[in-house]
């Protein structure tokens, strides 16, 4: 297959076009923007397919890839060159996440038809599907973080929008914008992170930040605040914090569990497919940088602690959206947690097999959702303990989220077990090498127990025993089957089997047939940490330039890569081994006590709440988070100080040492006034005329006219003269 | 005989006209002593031009003056015919402004 | 076509005599004339941009123009374009043309309004285009006459204090400029090119020193200080941005948009033809201070602009905040910089237009601007429900300018960081968190007027007629091409900034 432009960018362009288009159309024409939108996910869903098939079944190793590029703008003139580049870049892991971005946004999409048909806003929701699914498309395809930053925010925008949806409610707004701003935290370092490494290497491909690693050029040190940090602990700090912002990590996961304030598709696109799926997908792309800075015992506390806190408060959640919520946390915990202790293969692996099973159970509770209708609020009933014994009314629904829930809680056959229990088997070897990693091993395992507990806790709650809200159970629609409401769901629990991405207990799978020299699992042999030493001398074609043939011939998988030694194979394999029984374990006794507590009511769930009171209302509120953040920070800390900064600057600055001039200039002119008015004025200026008028009434009086007087004054002026006095005038 | 009786006349001439002249409130009594004063003048003139040499000067300035002077009141005295016609008055002191 | 900036300069002039023609009475007939003037203005300015070569570095000598004013002093009536002068040229022809859109609900004395708007024209289109100081000088004066009268006329309750605010604190600022001015002009040898922008460019007085209160000073420092804080008042840079909320807030809705929209740019404008190529050792001497300066204004403006409840008073914050960036840019003297600098003001000058019309939109309908009274009640509530085209369009001016990458703020926000990151690390991670508050308030906002259950006040509004969307969309357009596309700005300024960058280069 030929990778050119009329390959590839379909893939991203067609969502992007069909929103342009639909937002346009979609108030006149409802029906065909509904269509197009479907369309234009479902054909990158082809291509994407005929990527992946070409990647894998012509077998190419992991490091192989397709780099195109075409300048964006350009602003070098004379001496100063500098050039931003897009581009795009495609090796077995984008053509995996293609694959599962494009399938599972169309079965989102499709389940979308049914569940949003009624709303008044239909159209709408498909406008902002389409650009949230090209904007992660585009994440995908990127070549550089430049360009994943741009469909980063991108998705922060849609998530806003679609968190926004029903902008009637109060609420939806603030969740909105705790989703924008939360993210929006980790976006700014991220942002950051892209700085320092552009303006270090002069690009922010990765394959240039590869080479620069490769090279030992990310050691020079950034100062900050008079600090000396290495340039690659930094870069790599700031965009490890993008992701806890967009995959929701300890300590800025509150925005997401508030996300479900949308329509639960755009849920389950946000918790599945694309907006937190961005976050992992870029410290996977960014493990070299990560781990040449140092960071890596760090990312698997900040992963150990979500998997397991998150798990924790789900324990306690009573909305089935919110327990949902929270175990994605935690599974992106899990991934977090794989990228710390150097799972790279695992934790992609576990990104994908998570995004099928959150899809299907959020589009499952969706399902579930839509069909209990409170006939007296009008609203529809989120909360679990108004459900029950739904599985006669939805035996579809519940079927797929039976699967879904086995997958998740790491049951053998299903996908998790095969994903989930390799991070925990990763982290278990890390653990027994160096005793940093046992903190977040323990915690790993500890949630691993937590998970088919609350997951199970809420199945039973929702399908299983009587219904204990006889009214609205009794106007609960039966569930027949539809394409565009259980076909989905249907599809997505069937990829919920474990063999689908590895044959570890079921024999090689569809492996054998692609992989047959292998002595691992295909996903396993897909996906690898990227060798820098590969970076440095690969070139990159032009856009519109097709792959050379030779290029593409002389990179195909190698089989026999493997261990550094047999010993350490060895180990390695044991310690797997230990783990997987060990998670077996613990999925199956969280299973059991969870049938304990609410089917067969040995144990009663009250008696642990009332026991627990204080970390009950703990768990309840989250570990206050929201409250810390929300309350403290933001009202105590950051309004008062905006209020006191916007006091200080009108009502103090501008009040007093700026129009404090005028009092000043009043001041002087006041002074200048009475100066003006008495000593000039009045002394200087009238006191010329009184003097003038007294001069006057002097003259006056000898000037008077007659002519006789004159005559006199002469005479004695005369007879003065002769008498010998001389004149005075 | 010498000169002194003639100066002794024209200086008391002299002098009544100068007194006329400043005390006078009538502008034709006024006119009158300045008459006076010329013919002190003229008169003046003949005596020393008789006592000090033999030629005629004195008595042609003396001339002169009758006449200036009589052109002097035609004038003076049309002046004062204009003021009255103005002023309805002769009275000096009621001639302080230069303008009507 | 060589006159063509004679001709974009003085047909507004023309338009005002031909407002003088017309009966006060008839307010359509002097409507439609402004909106044909300023038309034909954009017109030419659009095909100025068409004939501009963007390969040049520095002023076009085809537009060029020049010729003797008041020879005594060697002040010249000269005019030119450069890449630099060329973007903010096309703004205000824009800008202009659509501010007379959006006075057309202006109804007192409507005649003398747009006579002195069109005259505001003239004046800014004069500064942009002029070559020599003293014009430069006499053009930034005349625009303070017409400004003056339009906040203090056709503005709020309390027109006069702000427009006299205004008018005092700007003219403050332009009598340190004409200080400078009359200095360089001395200094310069009282010659031909004594008030020759471009002759007296590239670093000539950095060597000299004045004497001044007894002590010996730089004088390119000395004289660079003085023209900063002229400059700085206008753009407007913390401390003296207090005139910005004032004006803002009295002025009637178009003339905010000139004032966010044009004039501002007009200071930084100013240090980038001016102040930083005629003294470049004092700008690279302060550049330290600048950003500063610059940082302070990001994030002070950010955060007060959070605590505001009058929506324009916000917007007017916002403008301080977006400032920052430009100042930002400008002190980081390099490509990335100072390119970023020029485009951002080009994008703030569209997208705060956009904030600053949509205000306008509402308060035709609401008559007040809080978003919440000063007793506590909301003053909207619910618009997305009742004013759906209004919000759609009010989203995409709130994400334009809190730099949503797509649109125009983002690039230039990035290449301003990517410029400053090498020289000031530490105010680059600062800036940050302006970015970071930028997005708050105007979310925050958003979420106060539009979400939420319909305010009965808010019923009866109708929503974005004709008229108003045709004003807009030309706007919305620019906003995402240019987020989507910057070419065509950046390839018209890159080379003018490229010779700018080099000349401060020289001096660091």
């Amino acid at each position: 297959m030929e990778y050119s432009l009329s390959t590839i960018l379909p893939i991203v362009l067609l969502p992007f076009f069909a929103f342009v288009l639909n937002s346009f159309i979609v108030k006149k024409f409802t029906k065909t923007a509904v269509t197009i939108s479907c369309l234009a996910i479902f054909v990158p869903f082809i291509y994407a397919l005929r990527i992946f098939i070409d990647f894998v079944f012509n077998k190419y190793s992991a490091d192989y890839y397709i780099h195109k590029t075409f300048t964006w703008f350009d602003l070098s003139s004379g001496s100063q060159i500098f050039k931003v580049q897009m581009g795009i870049y495609l090796d077995n892991m984008s053509a995996v996440m293609l694959l599962m971005v494009t399938g599972v946004a169309f079965l989102i999409h499709l389940f979308s038809t049914y569940y949003m048909h009624d709303d008044p806003r239909y159209g709408r929701f498909f406008v902002y599907l389409s650009l949230f699914t090209s904007a992660m498309l585009g994440l995908v395809l990127s070549d550089n973080l430049f360009s994943v930053f741009i469909f980063w925010e991108l998705m922060g925008f849609c998530s806003y929008s679609l968190i926004g949806f029903y902008y009637e409610k109060e609420g939806a707004g603030n969740a909105s914008i705790k989703a924008f701003m939360t993210t929006r935290v980790g976006d700014v370092f991220f942002l950051l992170g892209i700085v320092a490494l552009w303006t270090t290497i002069g690009s922010v491909t990765y394959v240039d930040i590869y080479k620069a690693i490769a090279e030992n050029s990310l050691n020079s040190p950034v100062f900050l605040f008079g600090l000396g940090i290495p340039i690659a602990t930094f870069a790599g700090f700031c965009i490890f914090m993008g992701t806890i912002g967009k995959s929701a990590q300890f300590p800025l996961q509150v925005w997401l569990p508030d996300a479900m304030f949308g329509p639960t598709p755009c849920s389950a696109l946000i918790h599945a497919a694309t907006m937190v799926a961005a976050g992992v997908y870029l410290s996977l792309r960014m493990y070299p940088l990560m781990d040449a800075g140092g960071l890596l015992e760090a990312i698997a506390y900040i992963g150990g602690i979500t998997a397991f806190g998150a798990a924790t408060i789900a324990l306690v959640q009573t909305d089935i959206k919110a327990v949902l919520a929270y175990s994605t946390i935690s599974q992106l915990g899990y991934m977090v947690l794989g990228i710390g202790v150097g799972a790279y293969n695992a934790s992609l692996m576990h990104l994908i097999t998570h995004a099928v099973f959150k899809a299907c159970l959020f589009l499952s509770a969706g399902s579930v959702i839509h069909s209990l209708h409170d006939h007296h609020t009008h609203t529809a009933v989120q909360e679990m303990p108004r459900m029950g014994g739904l599985r006669k009314k939805l035996p579809y629904t519940f079927l797929a989220m039976l699967f879904c829930t086995l997958a998740i809680s790491g049951v053998p056959l299903f996908s998790a077990f095969v994903s989930k229990d390799r991070i925990l088997g990763d982290a278990l070897v890390m653990a027994t090498r160096s005793s940093v990693y046992l903190i977040p091993a323990i915690l790993g395992l500890c949630g691993a127990f937590l998970t088919p507990f609350y997951m199970f806790r809420m199945m039973f709650l929702t399908f299983f025993g009587e219904p204990r809200d006889a009214d609205l159970f009794k106007h609960a629609h039966h569930e027949t089957l539809s394409f565009n409401r259980n076909i989905p769901l249907l599809i997505l629990a069937v990829f919920t089997l474990g063999f689908w991405y590895s044959g570890s207990l079921t024999g090689q799978g569809i492996g054998d047939k692609v992989f047959p020299d292998s002595k691992y699992e295909w996903f396993q042999v897909l996906v690898e940490k990227p060798v820098l030493s590969k970076f440095t001398s690969r070139t990159t074609t032009p856009l519109d330039v097709p792959e050379r043939k030779e290029f593409i011939e002389s990179s195909h998988y190698d089989p026999e890569r493997g261990f550094a030694s047999e010993e350490e194979e060895h180990e390695v394999h044991h310690i797997h081994q230990m783990g997987a029984i060990a998670s077996i374990i613990i999925a199956l006794s969280g299973i059991f006590l969870a049938y304990c507590m609410y089917i067969s009511k040995k144990f009663s769930p009250a008696w642990w709440t009332t026991t627990f009171s204080r970390w009950t209302a703990a768990l309840r509120n989250r570990y206050y988070f929201d409250h810390f953040y929300v309350d403290v920070l933001i009202q105590k800390g950051l309004l008062q100080l905006n209020n006191f900064l916007a006091w200080i600057d009108m009502g103090l600055y501008d009040r007093y040492a700026v129009d404090g001039w005028s009092k000043v200039l009043t001041l002087f002119y006041s002074m200048s006034r009475w100066f003006d008015n008495i000593v000039v004025d009045s002394i200087l200026v009238d006191g010329t005329g009184i003097s003038v008028r007294f001069f006057n009434i002097v003259l006056r009086t000898i000037q008077n006219g007659k002519i006789q007087f004159y005559f006199l004054v002469l005479l004695l002026v005369l007879a003065g003269y002769v008498l010998g006095f001389k004149p005075v005038i | 005989m010498g000169i002194a009786p003639y100066i002794i006349v024209s200086s008391i001439l002299f002098v009544c006209g100068i007194v006329v002249m400043i005390a006078r409130k009538n502008i034709i009594g006024i006119l009158l002593g300045i008459e006076l004063i010329l013919n002190a003048a003229a008169l003046n003139f003949v005596s020393f031009t008789k006592f000090s040499n033999s030629n005629l000067d004195g008595q042609v300035f003396a001339l002169f003056i009758i006449l200036v002077a009589a052109a002097e009141a035609a004038v003076g005295l049309a002046i004062v015919i204009r003021f009255f016609q103005i002023r309805e008055s002769i009275h000096i002191d009621s001639a302080t402004q230069l303008q009507s | 076509m060589q006159h063509l900036l004679d001709w974009i300069l003085w047909t507004p002039a023309l338009g005002i005599l031909g407002i003088l023609l017309i009966p006060g009475k008839s307010h359509n007939v002097i409507r439609f004339w402004s909106l044909f003037v300023t038309a034909v203005t954009f017109l030419m300015t659009i095909l100025l941009y068409c004939q501009f070569d963007p390969s040049i570095p520095g002023m076009q000598e085809y537009f060029s123009v020049k010729f003797p004013w008041i020879e005594q002093f060697h002040i010249y009536y000269s005019l030119g374009v450069d890449g630099i002068s060329l973007p903010m040229i096309l703004l205000t022809g824009l800008l202009f043309f659509l501010c007379i859109l959006s006075s057309w609900t202006i109804t007192k004395s409507v005649k003398s309004y747009f006579a002195l708007f069109l005259m505001l024209e003239a004046s800014v289109f004069g500064v942009f285009m002029a070559l020599d100081f003293f014009l430069f000088y006499v053009f930034w004066e005349v625009m303070l006459i017409p400004m003056f009268f339009l906040i203090g006329i056709w503005g709020g309750e309390n027109r006069e204090y702000a427009a006299v605010k205004f008018f005092l604190y700007t003219f403050a600022g332009s009598v340190l400029m004409l200080v400078g001015l009359i200095a360089l002009y001395f200094v310069s040898g009282e010659n031909a090119d004594s008030f020759n922008i471009l002759a007296l460019q590239g670093g000539k007085f950095g060597a000299m020193t004045i004497k001044l209160f007894g002590a010996d000073w730089n004088f390119g420092k000395i004289v660079f200080i003085g023209m900063f804080i002229g400059f700085a008042i206008k753009v407007p840079i913390f401390p003296f941005h207090t005139w910005l909320p004032h004006a803002h807030v009295q002025a009637p809705t178009a003339v905010s948009v000139i004032l966010a929209g044009v004039l501002l740019k007009m200071g930084t404008y100013g240090f980038l033809r001016i102040a930083f190529p005629i003294f470049p050792e004092a700008a690279v001497y302060f550049s330290q201070g600048i950003a500063w300066l610059g940082l302070i204004n990001v994030i002070y403006g950010a955060l007060c602009a959070m605590a505001q409840n009058d929506m324009k008073k916000l917007i007017a914050y916002s403008s301080v905040s977006h400032m920052g960036f430009v100042m930002l840019g400008l002190a980081a003297m390099t490509t990335q910089g100072v390119n970023g600098a020029v485009l951002q003001m080009f994008n703030h000058g569209t997208s705060t237009s956009m904030m600053f019309l949509m205000v306008g939109v509402l308060y035709e309908r609401s008559h007040h601007r809080w978003i919440v009274r000063p007793d506590g009640t909301k003053g909207f509530g619910g618009l997305y429900t009742q004013l759906p085209i209004y919000s759609i369009v009010f989203i995409i001016s709130m994400f334009a300018s809190m730099g949503l990458p797509g649109l125009s703020g983002f690039i230039s926000e990035a290449l301003i960081f990517l410029g400053i990151y090498k020289t000031f690390t530490t105010i680059t991670v600062l800036a940050l968190v302006g970015l970071l508050i930028g997005a708050a308030y105007l979310l925050w906002m958003f979420k106060r007027m539009f979400f939420g259950d319909v305010n009965p006040a808010v019923v009866e509004y109708h929503d974005m007629n004709a008229r108003e969307i045709f004003y807009m969309a030309p706007l919305c357009v620019a906003v995402v091409l240019f987020g989507v596309y910057p070419s065509p700005l950046l390839n018209m300024m890159k080379a003018s900034v490229g010779s700018l960058v080099s000349l401060m280069a020289k001096f660091q």
